[in-house]
């Protein structure tokens, strides 16, 4: 890769992280379409976008961007509130931006559908706004700054000192900059002259509000090498453009956030709210406990990192543990029972465990992008089917796998969509003669339960109607006519393949993937999906995962000679059996009467083949399986712990053994196969159909 | 460091450096100060003359700060400035 | 095709001067790989068995945090089993990005084999099918037989071997 492709990657990786920020932005634009902070991010994205589009030579989505942007800065210095059509139109507009940059980014001739089209809107909405807009004085003196300028002393203060009167400021402009600043701004070479001067090149600086955290130590551990300034205010009075401001604050802008805006008069008594010093440093005394927690609150700075080298360090921490738990569970070494030795052991304990979860957490980001998009999806969807919906969203802070994030998408929008498509009532009518609000609702939650993590998505529709489910299931052939099956065992043939019970194909959910796709892309992440319905009142589906795809809780057991794993996701309980509830049907296999119900018991040994001999039930442990197609148990020698172990690939093997799914190395340096109860069912079910 | 009669001139011009050398020197005589005063009339060097002075109000919290006692000050080069604690 | 392709690169690359083998024994017969093809050899050792496995795949070791399949080469070039010795030793090889171990029954020495010394592998005669061969070497020590790793454990084969044991699996179930 020569320097121009790298740049270039950088190039299009950063627009595509713009643009993913802007999406979600532009759908709560819908909700809050007055929020001028949300229209001037979105304002600034594009502005970037636009930059980067013309510095690569993008021409189409440098044209189209430029309009965009000169209809976004409308908005945003506007007092008007956009309305919904203007919001639709922006929507619409960043639709083609996403197209436009996927042309340019696949070097594809020609333009998107629709480019045109939506370029003539906007320069349409343009033509008019442009007329209307206000000159900043005449704002300016629409607002309330008279009354300011009596009540307000730091506005009184603003004109003692600066020669400007603000009542005359000449068409300028009061922009508020804001400059987060990290705690060793001063080892990079920061200095706040060198932006003060270049600040009054452009206009006077009227007021600063240096903001100092609380934690400044005393002067026995004063340091210059820290800064204690969490942030700066300044007020500038000038003619310049925006642009020309943030300019200044270009060559820190990656690390430190600048925000800018234009002060409206009247929020200038906002400045003047200011505790007394000497009460906020009573204050100092009281808190400075806290004050190592408040370093959290100084603004984050962050570096990219490529997330294969994440992957290597991730697999390297692995073999730590394992080098760690193989030292510590060493027999010789605990016999040489020295206290300063054990010290030491306990203390590399100590240190793995926390690098293991440092490493961990770097690999875990909050699931809400992934939500703020479903917003995207339900929004669609309900203008399609026209069906008025409103989606709750909680939990979005919940941190989740990277790498599981991005396959939980595809998953997450079939299920909205059907439930907005299946679970809401055709029509607002309908559910208003129920008794409900006209508007249906959907809440899509993540939560983290032990060592799971938890998503719901929550319709108050009709619900499930599993009568339905099974005549359909029977007419498929999936269910047999004469069998009582329980409510669970019927929702249960919604996942199988080539069920779906659209009246209809519809656009929506209709596409001939079902909820099995959406069973297996969870299983490929060790998750398992559940359903629960009430007739009338609605449907959960349930989707539970482990918190990362790198380790797994397990069982540890032996068989035979061999160890295994068995993931605690899917065990129920572990028991002695009792002889006289297992029973051996002639050409079915072994049952065991567990708490009312007869379960098919699987002998691993057999199963995997390891040895030939028969553990007498007695001598052995049973454990039993959930499973969506029906509970079973397997029969182990012996259960010897509970622990969580690095997954480990199979590699060319692995396609090879479905009982399997993978391998762990244990603290003896021992490897273990990771049972796949998958893969043990679907043997289960190819022994009974034989 | 400039203290005569209990009061202590901080030259505004201090580099970090001499910024954290005084802030060890101010400690040594904290007995003998009773109030700072901030000589900006060249303005202001460095940001971290603004800590320095919380520090010392933390230090000694009976010194007589006047950059910190007013709600704001008027900074040559800079306008007017006010300090905000915050946690 | 692909395979063939791949090696005249390699050789272009050392067309001037000998390529290096290392070479090993099988039932006392001399066999090579190119040194490229290996990462490392190691002494047998505790492997942990993979059921529903071809017998030529013995199990999976540890290898330092990674976990290896390995391979009898024995059982693949059906040859009579021996029992693993202190001179077993196990080649770490590259196939096709993956690591798999190679279980032989001795190491010998590097090999330095020019392009001349080189000869189409023989189509009868040997103990072994030649189809895992790539070419034979005369060298001052006697015959070599270079041994393509890529076919000795490539992914087609393995396929075939999962839908055999599919097969055996549906035999099985009938019987019952």
């Amino acid at each position: 890769m020569d320097k121009h492709d790298r740049v270039m990657e950088i190039f299009l990786n950063e627009c595509k992280e713009i643009l993913e920020e802007i999406a979600p932005k532009l759908l709560n634009l819908e909700d809050t379409p007055n929020d001028k902070i949300l229209i001037n991010d979105i304002f600034r994205g594009i502005h970037t976008l636009k930059g980067n589009a013309n510095s690569f030579g993008f021409v189409k989505l440098g044209e189209f961007v430029h309009h965009f942007e000169d209809l976004l800065s409308i908005y945003r210095k506007e007092e008007s509130v956009l309305d919904s059509s203007e919001v639709d139109l922006f929507i619409r507009s960043f639709d083609i931006v996403g197209s436009v940059f996927e042309y340019e980014e696949e070097g594809i001739n020609g333009y998107p559908q629709n480019y045109y089209e939506i370029l003539g809107e906007i320069k349409k909405a343009l033509n008019i706004k442009e007329s209307h807009e206000q000159s900043f004085e005449e704002i300016v003196s629409a607002s309330s700054f008279a009354h300011a300028s009596q009540e307000r002393q730091i506005v009184e203060k603003m004109v003692e000192h600066t020669q400007y009167d603000l009542k005359n400021i000449d068409g300028k402009k009061i922009y508020e900059i804001k400059l987060e600043l990290d705690s060793d701004i001063y080892l990079r070479g920061y200095n706040h002259q060198i932006f003060f001067r270049l600040l009054e090149n452009l206009g006077t600086i009227i007021y600063s509000n240096y903001i100092i955290n609380e934690s400044v130590p005393t002067l026995e551990e004063f340091n210059t090498e820290h800064s204690y300034i969490k942030a700066l205010y300044m007020y500038l009075l000038s003619e310049s453009d925006e642009m020309d401001i943030l300019d200044i604050f270009e060559f820190i802008a990656q690390e430190h956030e600048v925000s800018l805006s234009v002060v409206e008069l009247e929020d200038i008594k906002e400045i003047e709210v200011q505790k007394p010093i000497n009460e906020a440093l009573q204050g100092i005394n009281e808190s400075s406990d806290e004050s190592a927690k408040e370093h959290k609150s100084v603004a984050k700075s962050s570096i990219r990192v490529e997330s294969a080298k994440l992957d290597e360090l991730f697999d390297s921490i692995g073999e730590l543990v394992i080098a760690q738990s193989y030292i510590s569970q060493n027999e010789q070494i605990r016999a040489i029972n020295n206290n300063e030795l054990n010290q030491y052991l306990e203390m590399l304990g100590k240190s793995t465990r926390i690098i293991q979860s440092k490493v961990m957490s770097l690999r875990m980001i909050p699931i809400k992008d992934t939500f703020l998009k479903m917003k995207r999806v339900v929004r669609d969807v309900s203008l399609k089917t026209g069906k008025e919906i409103e989606l709750f969203l909680s939990g979005e802070d919940t941190e989740i796998d990277k790498t599981m994030v991005d396959k939980l998408s595809e998953p997450l929008i079939h299920l909205l969509r059907n439930s907005v498509d299946h679970g809401i009532e055709e029509s607002a009518h309908e559910r208003i003669s129920l008794g409900k609000e006209g508007c249906g609702d959907i809440y899509l939650s993540a939560a983290h339960k032990g060592s799971s993590f938890v998503i719901e998505i929550r319709d108050d529709g009709r619900g499930i109607d599993t009568s339905k489910i099974l005549q359909k299931a029977i007419e498929k052939g999936f269910a047999k006519d004469n069998v009582a099956y329980t409510q669970d065992e019927i929702i249960n043939f919604l996942f199988c393949a080539g069920f779906s019970t659209a009246q209809t194909i519809t656009d929506i959910s209709g596409r001939g993937v079902g909820l099995d796709a959406v069973k297996q892309s969870i299983e490929e992440l060790r998750g398992k999906i559940t359903v629960e319905s009430e007739i009338g009142v609605g449907t959960v589906f349930r989707i539970i995962l482990p918190l990362t795809l790198a380790i797994i809780d397990g069982l540890t057991v032996r068989v035979d000679n061999e160890m295994l794993i068995v993931p605690t996701l899917s065990v129920v309980e572990s028991f002695s059996p009792i002889i006289k509830d297992i029973h051996y049907v002639k050409g079915e296999g072994e049952f065991i009467n567990y708490r009312g119900e007869i379960l098919p018991i699987v002998r691993l040994n057999k199963l995997l083949a390891l040895n030939s001999s028969k553990t007498e039930f007695e001598y052995s442990t049973f454990i039993c399986i959930d499973h969506e197609r029906g509970k079973y148990i397997i029969q182990v020698d012996e259960l010897l712990g509970r622990q969580q172990v690095v997954i480990k690939s199979l590699g060319v093997l692995s396609n090879n053994v479905k009982e399997i799914s993978g391998a762990a190395i244990l603290g003896t340096g021992q490897i273990a196969l990771i049972l796949n109860t998958e893969g043990v069912r679907e043997h289960l079910d190819f022994e009974y159909n034989a | 460091m400039n203290l005569r009669d209990g009061v202590l001139i901080i030259d505004a011009k201090s580099s970090n450096d001499s910024l954290e050398s005084l802030a060890k020197e101010i400690l040594l005589n904290i007995e003998d100060v009773k109030e700072v005063i901030v000589d900006d009339a060249l303005g202001v060097e460095s940001s971290a003359l603004f800590s320095l002075l919380v520090s010392i109000r933390k230090t000694a919290p009976n010194i007589a700060i006047d950059f910190l006692d007013k709600p704001s000050i008027n900074v040559e080069g800079i306008g007017i400035v006010s300090l905000d604690i915050r946690g | 095709m692909a395979i063939t392709q791949k090696t005249t690169a390699k050789t272009k690359l050392t067309a001037s001067s000998a390529q290096k083998y290392l070479s090993f024994e099988i039932n006392e017969e001399m066999y090579a790989v190119e040194i490229l093809d290996v990462k490392e050899i190691i002494a047998m050792m505790k492997f942990t068995k993979v059921p529903k496995m071809p017998t030529f795949v013995k199990g999976v070791i540890n290898l330092r945090g990674l976990v290896i399949p390995i391979i009898d080469i024995r059982v693949k070039f059906e040859l009579s089993e021996i029992e693993y010795n202190e001179r077993t030793t196990i080649i770490i090889g590259i196939v096709e990005d993956s690591l798999i171990g190679f279980i032989v029954d001795k190491t010998a020495d590097v090999l330095n084999i020019t392009q001349e010394e080189m000869a189409p592998p023989p189509k009868f005669g040997t103990a072994i099918d030649t189809t895992f061969l790539k070419s034979m070497a005369k060298t001052a020590n006697g015959v070599v037989m270079i041994v393509n790793l890529m076919k000795i454990f490539s992914e087609s084969e393995l396929n075939s071997v999962k839908q055999i044991e599919k097969i055996k699996d549906i035999k099985t179930g009938e019987e019952k």
